[in-house]
C-alpha cells in the first residue's frame, strides 16, 4: 500500500474508493503500491517529499472515465490532483500540493485529435507532449511549426495551462490557445467559446465566441479538468537564421535591454528571445568542479576563466531572424547596428558556433524542434536538481539590472550560484532564476528553500510578482497578490466554492483551497 | 539526434496495453463533434520495438555526441568509455529497469502511465544487448 492516506479517510473507505476506481479504468491503471506511487513524488524536492506525497494515482483514457473518477472522488470526498504529463521538474513534477491526494494522471490521453494544415492549428489531449506533436507534423510532411518548452517531454496542454513559454514567435503559449474542453467537478463537460455552438465551423480559429470568455479562468487553477485544447501553430517561414550576441560585463544587461525593448515591441525580433547569464550558459557544457571546488558562489577569477575558455559573455543573448532573405538581411542590419553600441558586444551565427551544444539546442528551440539538452545545466553539481523562481518584469534596462542584482545578491548570501535568464517576450520578461542544488545535500536544499522564500517577499516589496511557482511556495506567492484586502484571492475563492463545493479538484493549486482552508 | 526520434505511427481509435485492447467510447455528456471536413482524428499507438522505445524515451539524453545531458554526466562520473549507454557492456536489464522506475542522479523515475512494464522489458533488453535486441 501507499505511505499516506487522504486526510480524514479511513483505510477501509480508501480501499473501497480504490476498488471503484479500478472498476472505472481497469486494475492496471490504478496505482497504490508504494513502489508505483513513489514515481509521482517530487523528485527534485527541497524538503521532505512526504509533504507532497500522493496516496495513489489513477490514469484514465477517456473523458467518460474522468467523469466516473470524479464521481468516486465526490462520493468519498477524496481530492484528486490533475497532471498532464507530470514532467515539470522545477515546479513539483507530478506531486500534489496536499499529501494524500490521488493523482489524476492524464498521460494516457495522448491523441492528436486534429491537425489543420490550412488554418494552422492542432487539437490535442493532455497526454501529448512536444515530441509527439512535432513527430506527427513531421510524419505528415507538415509545414507547421510547434513552439515547445525547453524540455521536449513537457505537455502541450499542461505547459500552456500553467502559462509556460517557448522560444519561437509563438512563445507566449496561452496566446496561441483556441478552444478548450473542460470537465467540471460535478462531471459536466463544457466546450468553451465558439466550441459551445453545435456544429461550430471555426472553434479553433476564433477563440472567444460570445459572452464571458472563461478559458483563462481554468489556467493555473483548480476549477476543472481540461481534456482537449486547440493550439495555433506557426507556418514555416521562408527563412530562419538563429544568432547569438555576447556581452562582456554584468551591467551590460541594462543598456542591452533598453536597446532591445523597441526592437521587441516593433517585432524586429519576433521570437521569445533569451538573455542568459554566464553560469547557466556555461553549465550546458561544463561543470562547477572544473572551475572551482570550494564552497560558496563561484569567484570572479573562475568566472573570467570560464568566459575566456568558452568564448561567452557575462550575458548571452539568443534570437532569430525569420522571413524572406531580404527581410532577414534588413532586420539583421538594424539589430547589429543597434547592439554594436555596446562596447565589446560580439555577434555570432550558426557557422560560428553551430557545434556548441548551447547554440545547437537554442537554435532548435527557436524553430520549435523539441529536445532535452537544457537539462545539461543540472550537471553543474553532482546529483543536480533545481527549482524555479520566476518574477515578471517590464522590458526595461534598469529593472533588469536591479532584479538581477537582487536575486544574485540573495543567492550569494546563501552561498549559492546565480543561474538564470531573462526570457524576453513582446512586452514583458520572465526572469527565471534556477538555483541548482545537489539532491543529496540537505544543507544546500535548505538554503535554496530559504532564499526563494526570502526572494518572494522582497521581490513583492519592489513590485515584482512571480508568474509561476513550485508547490512549496504556492501559498506564499498567492499571498503577495493581496491588493485591496486580497480581493483577487476572494474572487478566486468564490469561483472555487461555486464550481467545486466539495473541494475535490487539486486543492491548494495556486494557493486556492476548498472553503479557503489550507491543507 | 532528434531526427532519429521515432515517428509514432497512427492507428484507429484503439489503445494498447499488455495485450488488452479497449475501445474509445463517447462520453454521454461530451459535446458535438467538429465538422467532418476539419476532423482528422489521429490516435497514436505506442512505439513498439525496444529500439523505437529507446529512441523515444532515452535517446534525447543518452545519445552519443554533444548535447546529451545523461551522456555528459555519465562520462564525468564513470569515464568516457561508460558515457554512452548503448556502448556499455556492464548494464544488465535488471539495472535498466531499476533506474527507470526509481530514478538515478538527475534522471527522474518514469511512471507506468508513461512506460508500461512490457515496454520497459523491451527497452531493458535493447540497452543490455548494446542495441542488438529489438524485437516487437
Amino acid at each position: 500500500m501507499s505511505d499516506v492516506l487522504p486526510e480524514g479517510i479511513s483505510p477501509s473507505d480508501f480501499g473501497d474508493a480504490v476498488g471503484e476506481l479500478k472498476h472505472v479504468v481497469g486494475a492496471n491503471w490504478v496505482f497504490v503500491d508504494a513502489a508505483h506511487v513513489h514515481a509521482y513524488y517530487d523528485y527534485f524536492a527541497m524538503r521532505d517529499p512526504a509533504l507532497h506525497a500522493p496516496s495513489a494515482a489513477v490514469a484514465p483514457r477517456t473523458v467518460e472515465e474522468i467523469q466516473k473518477i470524479l464521481a468516486v472522488a465526490q462520493k468519498y470526498r477524496i481530492p484528486v490532483w490533475t497532471v498532464s504529463t507530470g514532467r515539470n521538474l522545477a515546479y513539483g513534477t507530478a506531486a500534489p500540493r496536499k499529501p494524500g491526494c490521488i493523482v489524476l494522471d492524464l498521460k494516457r490521453m495522448k491523441r492528436i485529435l486534429e491537425v489543420n494544415e490550412k488554418h494552422a492549428y492542432a487539437v490535442v489531449e493532455p497526454g501529448v507532449n512536444y515530441f509527439d506533436l512535432y513527430n506527427e507534423l513531421q510524419r505528415r510532411g507538415s509545414k507547421l511549426w510547434i513552439d515547445c518548452a525547453a524540455p521536449g517531454w513537457g505537455g502541450v496542454v499542461g505547459n500552456l495551462m500553467d502559462r509556460g513559454v517557448g522560444y519561437t514567435p509563438y512563445g507566449e503559449h496561452f496566446l496561441s490557445q483556441c478552444g478548450m474542453q473542460v470537465v467540471l467537478a460535478d462531471g459536466t463537460v463544457v466546450d468553451t467559446a465558439l466550441g459551445s455552438q453545435p456544429g461550430s465551423a471555426a472553434a479553433h480559429n476564433y477563440r472567444y465566441g460570445r459572452g464571458p470568455w472563461v478559458d483563462g479562468m481554468f489556467t493555473m487553477a483548480n476549477f476543472g479538468v481540461v481534456t482537449k485544447l486547440g493550439i495555433h501553430l506557426m507556418p514555416e517561414p521562408p527563412g530562419y537564421r538563429p544568432y547569438m550576441i555576447t556581452l562582456p560585463r554584468e551591467e551590460d544587461i541594462q543598456p542591452f535591454t533598453d536597446l532591445l525593448q523597441p526592437l521587441k515591441l516593433a517585432m524586429v525580433i519576433p521570437n521569445a528571445a533569451v538573455t542568459v547569464e554566464l553560469i547557466l550558459e556555461a553549465a550546458i557544457k561544463v561543470s562547477r568542479a572544473q572551475y572551482y571546488t570550494g564552497k560558496g558562489p563561484l569567484p570572479d577569477s573562475a568566472r573570467r576563466k570560464m568566459m575566456s575558455d568558452l568564448g561567452i559573455g557575462q550575458w548571452n543573448f539568443y534570437g532569430a531572424l525569420y522571413g524572406p532573405e531580404a527581410v532577414m538581411d534588413n532586420n539583421w542590419k538594424l539589430i547589429h547596428d543597434t547592439f554594436s553600441q555596446i562596447k565589446g558586444a560580439r555577434f555570432y551565427f550558426e557557422k560560428d558556433r553551430g557545434s556548441e551544444p548551447s547554440f545547437m539546442y537554442r537554435s532548435k528551440l527557436m524553430q520549435g524542434i523539441p529536445n532535452l539538452t537544457e537539462f545539461s545545466f543540472l550537471n553543474w553539481v553532482p546529483d543536480g536538481a533545481h527549482v524555479g523562481f520566476s518574477p515578471m518584469a517590464a522590458v526595461d534596462g534598469k529593472t533588469a539590472l536591479e532584479q538581477y542584482r537582487l536575486v544574485r545578491d540573495r543567492a550569494h548570501e546563501a552561498g549559492l550560484d546565480y543561474l538564470g535568464e531573462y526570457i524576453v517576450g513582446w512586452r514583458d520578461m520572465h526572469h527565471v532564476f534556477v538555483p541548482v542544488f545537489s539532491r543529496s545535500d540537505e544543507d544546500e536544499k535548505r538554503r535554496v528553500y530559504q532564499v526563494v522564500t526570502r526572494l518572494i517577499r522582497e521581490a513583492a516589496q519592489q513590485g515584482y510578482g512571480e508568474y509561476r511557482t513550485h508547490l512549496d511556495f504556492m501559498d506564499e506567492v498567492a499571498g503577495t497578490y493581496d491588493w485591496n484586502h486580497g480581493a483577487l484571492a476572494k474572487l478566486n475563492q468564490r469561483l472555487k466554492d461555486t464550481l467545486d463545493p466539495s473541494g475535490i479538484l487539486s486543492p491548494g493549486k495556486s494557493g486556492i483551497w476548498p472553503g479557503g482552508r489550507q491543507g | 539526434m532528434l531526427g532519429l526520434l521515432v515517428l509514432l505511427t497512427a492507428c484507429s481509435g484503439k489503445q494498447e496495453e499488455g495485450g488488452k485492447t479497449t475501445q474509445q467510447k463517447t462520453p454521454a455528456a461530451a459535446p458535438k463533434q467538429a465538422p467532418a471536413a476539419q476532423k482528422t482524428a489521429v490516435a497514436q499507438a505506442p512505439a513498439k520495438s525496444g529500439q523505437e522505445l529507446f529512441n523515444y524515451w532515452c535517446l534525447p539524453c543518452h545519445g552519443a555526441g554533444t548535447g546529451h545531458a545523461g551522456t555528459q554526466e555519465l562520462g564525468r562520473m564513470r569515464g568516457k568509455d561508460k558515457a554512452v549507454l548503448l556502448q556499455r557492456h556492464d548494464i544488465t536489464a535488471a539495472r535498466v529497469k531499476h533506474v527507470v522506475r526509481t530514478g538515478f542522479q538527475m534522471m527522474p523515475p518514469f511512471r507506468y502511465s508513461e512506460i508500461t512494464a512490457a515496454q520497459l522489458d523491451r527497452i531493458a533488453a535493447y540497452v543490455s544487448s548494446n542495441g542488438k535486441e529489438s524485437s516487437e
